[in-house]
């Protein structure tokens, strides 16, 4: 989709939607999040989406930039939160991936990203090898 | 009378070797145990209740639960205020 007027205002609801999701995270956690989510109003229908795949990598993409000016924590478990939340909106069934990669004895990281039927929407699949995935959440 | 613990189900736990890795998903913060405390933690989620997981964490040391309660109970003490394990 490559109306302007249209990534404008999913920049804001964007922006919005990340603010609830670090608030809802931080007070009532991951699953009351979740729950929270899938009672989000109705999908656009799929048909106005040409190329799928592409437009969730530039609302993946949206969300990354945004979480560098938006205050609070924009994590990629938020993003991604986020990014799923608002593609199932517009009829892109998505999996959010968590996972945890050992750095060294003692020391790992966690990360979190999104996964469509062709595999991550942002993410270089090569970096995403090390980790250990835990869990992988469906749209609700 | 015993006190029952449970892992909060925001977190979960991932074993790499020695260590047990906590993810808790609502603040995304990771924990790394290992040693005693990676024993403890595991016993408490096999067992739930927290003298069974006191007894069996001193046999596997081969040890009384006496030598090791203060131990145990340092490190229930320090995962409930991490919000790693609820008692009741």
């Amino acid at each position: 989709m490559r109306n302007p007027l249209f990534w404008m205002v999913r920049a804001v609801r964007s922006t919005g939607l990340l603010r609830t999701i670090d608030r809802r995270l931080r007070v009532d956690g991951l699953q009351a999040t979740r729950a929270s989510l899938g009672r989000s109003p109705a999908r656009t229908p799929a048909r106005v989406i040409v190329d799928p795949r592409r437009h969730a990598r530039r609302q993946a993409l949206l969300l990354s930039r945004l979480a560098r000016v938006v205050p609070g924590n924009t994590s990629c478990l938020r993003q991604s939160l986020a990014c799923q939340t608002l593609l199932r909106h517009d009829g892109i069934d998505t999996t959010v991936h968590i996972g945890i990669k050992r750095v060294s004895p003692g020391t790992y990281e966690m990360h979190a990203w999104v996964v469509d039927e062709e595999g991550p929407v942002l993410d270089d699949p090569a970096t995403l090898e090390e980790f250990r995935i835990t869990h992988r959440l469906d749209a609700q | 009378m015993s006190i029952q613990l449970s892992v909060s189900p925001e977190v979960h736990l991932e074993e790499f070797d020695d260590e047990i890795v906590v993810l808790h998903l609502g603040t995304e913060e990771l924990f790394v145990l290992k040693g005693s405390a990676a024993v403890f933690l595991r016993t408490i989620r096999d067992h739930g209740d927290a003298d069974e997981a006191l007894a069996a964490s001193a046999e596997l040391y081969g040890v009384d639960a006496a030598v090791i309660r203060s131990d145990f109970e340092q490190v229930v003490s320090d995962l409930e205020q991490r919000h790693i394990l609820a008692a009741g």
